[in-house]
């Protein structure tokens, strides 16, 4: 796990609150948007520069004038259709309801609740009508009837689609009756705020967002609960257009990142055996070369770098080699500038200390996009080794993009590319809408919760979990919020697509992590091999996976 | 380096078929007595039957982890037997035990015996063809114990490499965290510099606005021009000594995300520069005055603020 710094999610999105922008997109797929009222249009960047290595994706476009209302679909890039979306809901069904009855049912006659989907001037385009998620159920709209009661379908045996980690989650942590009721709805109208951004019914999520806040007030609770309040702040988030704008971190912040961070390494086995196990498999891979050169896509403040630098030390001093070098070319987002410089300070003086030699370098992702790695230095005679975390490829938006930029990473033909995998990627179910996105890391963030709680049982630190949820996690889940709209296929799919191929990690590596957990004495926590990744699993679930490859 | 051994249960013959001109196992009144080989140097052979006796002993006295040569001694009962024998055999079978001895016990034992004994002869075997098949038995045998033993070697050096690895991390996370601090202080310092070191009267003029650039070469927000507010009294701030940075840490943040929240009692900054109160000043202080630098940083922070305002009302 890279040191997220808490300010900057690194995302590629922006709001442009006009709709000149619209205009300017060079994707195939959005259309001319009519004079939408809530024009949130989330697009790259980069969509402004023509010579682009990789094609601007236009995602979850959400201000696209609503023709057939699963036109969606084309505006983010399937892969695979799967049934659950595909199927088209009964429309004819909902004509005959009564939008009365409807409406008092969902409890959006408060007056409290402005937001009601009034027919808008500004978008005559918009359905009315609230569509039901695509269920698996037609049968359940198929006898429509004006006393047709919402309040069953938001229960959560009536609900069509089925919430697979989720239900178990929600029973699991929550046996009493109490927070039954209550917690399904609440992660069911998360869902279904989720659900609105598929279908495009910006105001009926508006409006569940609204009822969510008055339930989800803060971060207490159970895991579920918390991670259930930052999705929710999330959605929020994506939905006002705001927290987009990256932020340069002041330095305070980075040192509270750096604390927060210390604390976290110290409660949860997570932060450690990622970094351990990526340096053990460079390690591999690289063979003790005294001449190596990391292009890491996810520095975060290169902590990771520290345990590294030992090893080579230790390795060149026991083979009488001379100064090795490592170079280090870190790929950061145009916000960076606090931390490039401490990185480079820092690394530099623990080298010194070391007696090796380093070099930092940084290359600001907008350059990267356009230029790809003719933006990245290289040397002579140097093993090169690439680290590549979700967040890259998320910024890369797309299918087409990832095997692009897989290509070109083959092409300078690195000893290894090492994929670090902490966002639950490894495990999730294929994104197939922004909803099942969403459920997705709700499901892995509400694990990595209850890790942290159970952590903070055995070792205390209680009374960092509050910051390592908002430093650490909360931009995470932000820009997995954001990027959750993207239909790609899955990773591996993508790499073995591209040509690579995994390489097994040693057994060393193995018996590293497990030994990293008979420290830490955390019941529930278990390291795995699985599909040639070493993965750190919290019951069973991926915490962490780390994968090697090869070109 | 496989010299004569003892038959195996698949590959027993019969006691009076054993090759190399040993003696019978067993004498006219059968007592079991020790086979020894005819090598240079004599070393017992642990013929099936000697071995099924030892097995028995080992199983009366409770298992192989529970039974002492000793006690294996007496059990046996066999006259000529060693403490010395019966040591190493036992630790042979207890290794045999662990991966599944069943299949090739004594083979295995046999083998991993000579390897082990002292002063093991290690002039080549002179296998007969009918030895085959022991032989890769005790291949077999042998090559498990070197995997175990290079097993629990490798775990020893991953360990050790762990705890090498932690330690660098402990140690970089340390000096990351001091280089940091140092910088933002300097950062401060540099404000308070640039604003000519006069007693601050909270006039927003003489803050640089905008994209702060300090003389370090990076970028701030644009807010911090402010946080050089400078009492020349050089107040201080009693409550915030106590203070530990991390409690400032959630106001802080939530200062950050609501910077109208925060009200500055007694401060000499006027209501336009409370943005100033963002994230920099308010941790900075404590930092400040725990470095126990010299500033005179006067900002008069409503010290009860510092618990009170939180995004989440706790």
């Amino acid at each position: 796990m890279r040191v997220p710094v808490s300010s900057s999610p690194q995302a590629s999105l922006k709001p442009s609150l006009s709709n000149n922008n619209n205009n300017t997109n060079t994707t195939t797929t959005t259309s001319t948007s009519t004079n939408t009222n809530l024009n949130i249009s989330l697009q790259s960047p980069s969509l402004i520069n023509p010579s682009l290595c990789y094609e601007p994706t236009s995602v979850l476009d959400l201000c696209r004038s609503p023709s057939p209302p699963r036109d969606h679909s084309a505006v983010i890039e399937s892969v695979s259709k799967p049934p659950e979306d595909s199927a088209e809901v009964d429309e004819h069904a909902f004509h005959s309801l009564d939008w009365d009855s409807i409406m008092k049912d969902l409890d959006l006659h408060d007056t409290s609740l402005k937001s009601i989907p009034q027919p808008n001037p500004c978008e005559p385009q918009v359905p009315i009508l609230p569509e039901f998620p695509p269920s698996h159920d037609p049968a359940l709209f198929d006898h429509a009837s004006a006393d047709f009661n919402l309040s069953d379908i938001y229960s959560n045996q009536n609900l069509g689609y089925s919430v697979n980690g989720l239900d178990h989650l929600v029973y699991e942590f929550n046996p009493n009756s109490n927070w039954s009721s209550n917690g399904f709805d609440l992660i069911d109208l998360l869902i279904r705020a989720a659900d609105c951004f598929d279908s495009n019914q910006l105001h009926l999520a508006q409006a569940i967002l609204d009822r969510l806040n008055q339930r989800l007030r803060s971060p207490v609770g159970k895991p579920l609960q918390r991670a259930a309040f930052y999705f929710k702040e999330a959605l929020q988030s994506l939905l006002s257009g705001s927290n987009h704008t990256p932020r340069v971190s002041s330095l305070l912040e980075i040192v509270q990142s750096i604390k927060t961070f210390k604390a976290f390494s110290g409660i949860s086995p997570i932060p450690m055996f990622s970094i351990f196990t990526t340096n053990q498999a460079l390690l591999e891979a690289l063979h003790g070369s005294s001449f190596v050169h990391v292009i890491d896509f996810d520095i975060g403040l290169g902590i990771q770098y520290a345990s590294l630098m030992k090893e080579i030390a230790e390795k060149a001093e026991s083979c009488k080699i001379n100064l090795p070098l490592l170079r280090i070319t870190a790929l950061v987002p145009e916000e960076y500038a606090a931390e490039c410089k401490l990185i480079r300070e820092n690394l530099n003086q623990f080298a010194l200390e070391l007696r090796i030699r380093v070099q930092v370098e940084f290359v600001p992702l907008r350059t990267f996009e356009t230029m790809s790695f003719k933006a990245v230095k290289f040397m002579d005679g140097e093993k090169s080794a690439v680290l590549l975390s979700p967040s890259i490829f998320r910024r890369l938006g797309s299918t087409n993009n990832m095997a692009a930029f897989l290509s070109d990473v083959r092409r300078i033909s690195p000893s290894v590319v090492v994929f670090v995998d902490g966002e639950g990627w490894t495990e999730a179910s294929a994104t197939t809408s922004f909803r099942r996105g969403v459920v997705n890391s709700l499901e892995f963030y509400s694990m990595m919760l209850e890790s942290l709680d159970a952590s903070t049982a055995v070792g205390g630190g209680g009374d960092w979990v509050k910051r390592i949820e908002l430093l650490l996690l909360r931009p995470q889940i932000m820009a997995a919020v954001e990027g959750a709209g993207r239909m790609v296929s899955p990773w591996r799919e993508v790499f073995y697509g591209a040509g690579m191929r995994p390489v097994q990690l040693s057994q060393f590596a193995d018996f590293q992590a497990e030994c990293l957990l008979a420290k830490v004495q955390i019941r529930g926590f278990q390291v795995a091999k699985r599909h040639a990744e070493l993965v750190l699993c919290w019951h069973e679930r991926a915490m962490v996976a780390t994968s090697a490859w090869r070109c | 380096m496989y010299p004569r051994l003892i038959h195996s249960h698949e590959g027993m013959v019969g006691q009076e078929d054993m090759q190399g001109g040993s003696n019978h196992g067993h004498n006219n009144n059968g007592d079991p007595c020790l086979v020894l080989t005819a090598d240079p140097k004599p070393r017992l052979r642990w013929t099936q039957d000697l071995h099924e006796r030892f097995v028995d002993a080992v199983t009366q006295l409770g298992g192989a982890s529970k039974a002492t040569p000793k006690a294996i001694m007496r059990t046996m009962n066999v006259k000529g037997l060693t403490l010395f024998h019966l040591k190493s055999h036992l630790q042979k079978y207890r290794l045999g035990k662990q991966s599944g001895k069943d299949m090739i016990e004594g083979c295995k034992d046999a083998g991993s015996y000579l390897l082990e004994s002292p002063g093991t002869d290690n002039s080549s075997p002179k296998l007969p063809a009918s030895d085959t098949n022991e032989s890769h038995e005790i291949k077999e045998a042998l090559r498990r114990q070197m995997e175990v033993q290079s097993e629990l070697h490798l775990q020893v050096e991953a360990e050790k490499h762990l705890q090498i690895r932690q330690d660098a991390e402990q140690r970089y996370m340390a000096m990351l965290e001091r280089a940091c601090k140092m910088l933002a202080d300097q950062f401060i310092g540099a404000t308070v510099i640039d604003t000519d070191n006069q007693k601050f009267q909270g006039h927003g003029s003489k803050a640089p606005r905008g994209p702060f650039v300090d003389t370090l070469g990076f970028y701030s927000l644009p807010s911090t021009g402010t946080t050089g507010a400078v009492h020349a009294s050089g107040e201080e701030l009693p409550n915030l000594h106590s203070q530990r940075a991390d409690c400032s840490t959630e106001s802080c943040l939530t200062s950050h995300e609501s910077p109208g929240g925060l009200t500055l009692e007694g401060s000499p900054i006027s209501g336009a520069n409370k943005r100033m109160l963002s994230l920099e000043s308010m941790a900075a202080t404590p930092l400040i005055w725990s470095e126990a630098t010299m500033r005179s940083q006067g900002i008069n922070v409503a010290q009860g603020n510092l618990h009170g305002i939180t995004r989440y009302g706790m």
